[in-house]
């Protein structure tokens, strides 16, 4: 064996062989170090790492966290793992038994009086296809804008609440593009006019069997979100936003997903919202999704037909209401933050004020602290609902590079963009104290983004604290 | 919680696991005569030790439900240093501690070469890599969530009346309708207990960790006392941790690390057993066995195996093994019973996939389906190439385990197996036979359309150990050496 082997030769291949070992373990360590990185910064304290973690699953349970009022009833939830431990509200797994008769009921109605003798009062969707949300009663419900309303959405979770009174809502039917763009991609790429090659009776549809990536379609003409409306043109000014919702049929053969595409007035992307996804094996199933515009903005529907899949849409329709949610300030208090008429003071390790702020500006809030006083750690986050706009950046001057390089630049890019400022108070003199957050992240002046900053105290002694009298937020109280 | 009080969390919580460390270190030097097998001793201690803790912490609660906690943790530690001691002193009495040492240890740098050496130190920063990354890491995958969550509903319910959970209405909500017994569960209870802090208490995140090191350890051993070359065991600890699939399970927590190690050990252990048949061996076989039951129920698989390698082995049913088979069936199926006559009458089987999900079943929620395309087994290229050859076309998952593996057996085909020396050639032979019949178990079940073994790439994971030991053997044999030539 191996006689032919000798000499030089078999320290050569010793020699690949050695390399190959030692490359294939620097490729692991690098990946069990970086990975992780890429969600959160290793060297927070525990708990606060789970609450400024970048999954989505985490990021909607702390959020939920953070408005244990607003909830009276159970959640409805798909992705049972990460909601039972890192939420705090009662829930009910899709997987349930309980959710039998749900599934077995033969109409809405029904359906609902069942949702509603369970004490479910809201829905969390995942961020991969669950046979419920597309082959129950749960999707046309969720496309009821009387019943469902979308309240917060990061990434695939989306979260609904219910409501089980009388309808309220006036909405408005849109009408489908009949225009619809095929391309490789979601964004850039060569795009081309769909070849309408389907039947009569069906809006769209494309066979992707032998293709080995996913395909997008795109609904051709980007619209205003008022432009299709089919009584009057509401032209008026308001920073109300508007929620679309999607009530359709589609057979598909594989994986479809459908999106959202936000643009600004300028017609640059804003963020994609993810709004339906099913999986199904030539068959019929049903599409219920909602997503949120806000004015002046425009939105574009977008299919991604998985590899080897198809999709033939049998119908769908659009209907719009005019969500009447403003968000004015909030401070939340958790642990030992109290607020008092004097001070604001933050007792012990993870106590925090939390500040809900919908802010119209160019950048972001330049925030005072006025006479601090105390012992302890203080950090402050950050963090704004416009975090993920300008998704696509200009690359015109590398996009000679391949596309990965260019994923990992914006991926380092958006992690700098991430602050987390810490500071130790130590002073029984009151100073002021000025939020350095140098995010290089611009915001469009047309619109509203809602900030939400942190202040959390860090001290591990519980008798330590920290007191301070007011916050400023672009110079503004409180 | 602060880096400081998770270091020290998970410093209690190793420091109660030592008594049943212990327990089975005493329970192994009394089964095992043959003192080449003890030097194993250490590993097998730590892989079937920390079981010990979770049966316990299962009949404590099952006979004393409800107390407080300060119960609990008195009564577990005190339970298992009186075993030690009692085990100690039966040890004592029949003179079991007497000439038990470990050989010296044999130095690893003083007969390797500077590569070997270096080999040695980047599989350390390995091992601190991993620790790092589960220590600076949060638990985030679905299963680990699922079964912390279940040790935190037993911690606050102290009852075990009504697990598994499959009535909501006992169990504050949580839906966990699986057969497995509380093999790893009861870790998470356990360090709920000693944190007294039902909010992210993270000691039993490090328990895949753990069960890595042991594994390794194992690894190492194997190879030092039997092929008499350590570093055949440092290549095949290499070759385990650069299966992406395997670490990120470790970092992730999760159960699969504990299965296979319990796996790998009790099928280690029959190696010994088919070497020499002795009826004290094969009670501790049984026992591991047991315990591998108890973490997970896809560890039924065990019987099958011996069963055939039994059958190779001996090519013939003799009494001897018709008598032995019984008291290893008996002794092994102990420990679950009681929680396969509760599965059976919760799910009507001891042992459920995905029939213990009734929704799954519904036939307008199309679940099937889901499992299919989701899985990539949607058509039947996809179930060959994603489904039955994954360890090939995935190698963002099984690194280049399953390469090596096709290089290790070809030189094992084709090579001079003399070349091998008798302990590893009827070592590696075993091994073969150990992949060979899981593969023939997954395409004899492909073949007949059932997906079963090909749906979850966590089942083709049990095999890593085994693909790195073998293929670390006949890498290292076949591959020459420095001034040797073939």
């Amino acid at each position: 064996m191996l006689s032919f082997i000798k000499g030089n030769i078999s320290k050569t291949i010793r020699r690949y062989f050695y390399y190959l070992v030692v490359l294939n373990l620097l490729y692991i360590i690098f990946l069990i170090l970086v990975s992780p990185l890429r969600y959160y910064s290793p060297l927070m304290p525990y708990d606060l790492r789970i609450e400024q973690s970048k999954y989505n699953d985490l990021q909607i349970a702390t959020y939920i966290n953070n408005f244990p009022e607003r909830i009276t009833g159970k959640i409805l939830v798909s992705r049972q793992g990460s909601f039972s431990y890192y939420a705090k509200q009662k829930y009910l797994s899709v997987e349930d038994p309980k959710m039998i008769e749900f599934y077995d009921s033969k109409t809405t109605d029904q359906a609902k009086n069942i949702l509603m003798s369970l004490g479910i009062t809201h829905f969390i969707s995942a961020d991969y296809p669950t046979p419920p949300t597309y082959n129950s009663f749960l999707p046309k419900l969720l496309s009821d804008l009387n019943f469902a309303t979308l309240e917060h959405r990061v990434g695939g979770y989306s979260f609904y609440s219910f409501n089980y009174k009388d309808p309220d809502k006036n909405f408005t039917k849109y009408r489908l593009s009949d225009e619809w763009t095929i391309s490789n991609e979601l964004i850039g790429g060569q795009s081309f006019l769909l070849n309408n090659d389907s039947n009569q009776g069906e809006i769209l549809s494309y066979d992707n069997s032998n293709n080995t990536k996913p395909i997008w379609i795109t609904e051709g003409v980007s619209r205003l979100s008022y432009s299709y409306e089919v009584p009057t043109r509401k032209k008026e000014q308001n920073i109300n936003m508007h929620s679309y919702a999607l009530d359709g049929e589609v057979i598909i053969n594989g994986v479809v997903e459908i999106y959202a595409i936000i643009f600004d007035q300028n017609g640059i992307i804003l963020r994609k919202e993810d709004v339906w996804k099913g999986v199904a094996k030539n068959r019929k199933v049903s599409i219920g999704g909602q997503f949120l515009v806000a004015p002046n903005n425009s939105y574009k529907l977008a299919f991604k037909v998985n590899r080897r899949s198809n999709i033939k849409l049998v119908n769908l329709d659009i209907s719009s209401s005019e969500l009447n949610k403003k968000i004015s300030t909030e401070v939340l208090t958790r642990n030992f933050a109290y607020i008092t008429e004097e001070f604001y003071t933050l007792k012990g390790a993870n106590s925090s004020f939390s500040i809900m702020k919908s802010i119209n500006g160019s950048s972001y809030p330049k925030i005072e602290i006025k006479n601090i006083s105390g012992y302890g750690g203080l950090v402050a986050t950050i963090n704004s609902n416009c975090d993920n706009e300008f998704i696509q950046p200009d690359y015109s001057r590398i996009s000679f590079l391949p596309k990965f390089i260019i994923n990992i630049i914006n991926d380092a890019k958006k992690r700098l963009s991430r602050e987390y400022l810490s500071y130790f108070i130590n002073s029984s003199e009151p100073q002021d104290l000025t939020l350095d957050f140098k995010k290089n992240l611009k915001i469009k002046d047309s619109n509203v983004c809602i900030f939400d900053i942190r202040l959390h105290g860090t001290s591990e002694r519980k008798n330590s604290d920290i007191k301070f009298t007011d916050i400023l937020i672009n110079g503004e109280k409180l | 919680m602060s880096f400081t009080e998770q270091l020290f969390d998970l410093l209690i919580f190793l420091l109660t696991l030592i008594p049943f460390v212990l327990i089975a270190k005493l329970l192994f030097r009394i089964s095992i005569d043959n003192k080449k097998i003890l030097e194993l001793s250490l590993p097998v201690a730590l892989i079937m030790g920390p079981i010990f803790l979770s049966i316990l912490l299962e009949l404590v609660m099952r006979y004393f439900p409800k107390e407080n906690n300060l119960f609990y943790l008195l009564s577990i530690p005190i339970i298992g240093t009186l075993l030690v001691v009692f085990l100690l002193f039966y040890c004592y009495k029949k003179k079991f501690l007497q000439g038990w040492q470990s050989k010296k240890i044999r130095s690893i740098i003083s007969n390797s070469s500077k590569k070997e050496d270096v080999l040695f130190i980047m599989l350390l920063i390995t091992m601190i890599a991993v620790f790092l990354a589960t220590f600076f890491g949060i638990l985030i995958q679905n299963d680990p969530l699922e079964y912390a969550k279940t040790g935190q509903t037993i911690y606050h319910l102290k009852d075990l009346t009504h697990y598994p959970f499959v009535d909501t209405n006992f169990s504050d909500g949580y839906y966990g309708p699986w057969t497995h017994g509380l093999g790893y569960i009861n870790f998470w209870v356990w360090s709920y207990f000693l944190a007294e802090y039902d909010g992210m208490t993270n000691s039993a995140r490090f328990i895949s960790y753990y069960y890595l090191v042991a594994l390794i350890i194992l690894l190492i051993n194997i190879s030092t006392v039997f092929l008499n070359q350590r570093f055949i065991g440092v290549l095949a600890a290499i070759f385990l941790c650069s299966t992406p699939v395997f670490i990120n399970g470790v970092t992730g927590s999760h159960i699969d690390i504990i299965r296979i190690a319990l796996l790998f050990n009790s099928l280690v252990l029959f190696y010994f057993y088919l070497q020499k048949p002795s009826l004290k061996l094969l009670l501790f076989i049984s026992l591991s066995v047991g315990l591998a039951l108890y973490t997970h129920s896809i560890n039924i698989l065990l019987f099958p195996f011996i069963a055939i390698l039994w059958l190779i082995h001996e090519r013939k049913i003799t009494l001897l093994m018709i008598k032995h088979g019984f008291i290893f069936l008996f002794f092994s199926l102990i420990f679950v019973m009681p929680g396969y006559i509760i599965n059976m009458k919760i799910f009507g089987n001891p042992v459920a996939d995905s029939g213990a999900v009734p929704v799954w079943n519904l036939p307008n929620l199309h679940y099937d389906e889901w499992f299919f395309i989701r899985r990539e087994l949607g058509n039947q290229f996809d179930r060959l190439f994603y489904g039955l050859l994954k360890g090939l076309s995935k190698p963002d998952w099984f690194g280049l385990s399953y390469y090596l593996l096709i290089v290790a057996f070809y030189f094992y085909i084709s090579g001079n197996l003399k070349k091998l020396g008798n302990e590893s050639y009827l070592l590696t032979k075993y091994l073969l036979k150990i992949i060979l019949i899981f593969f023939s178990f997954v395409i004899i079940t492909y073949s007949l359309g059932h997906d079963i073994f090909i749906k979850n790439y966590r089942y083709q994971m049990t095999l890593q150990p085994f693909i790195a030991l073998f293929s670390a053997v006949i890498l290292y044999k076949f591959i020459p050496k420095e001034k040797t030539e073939c």
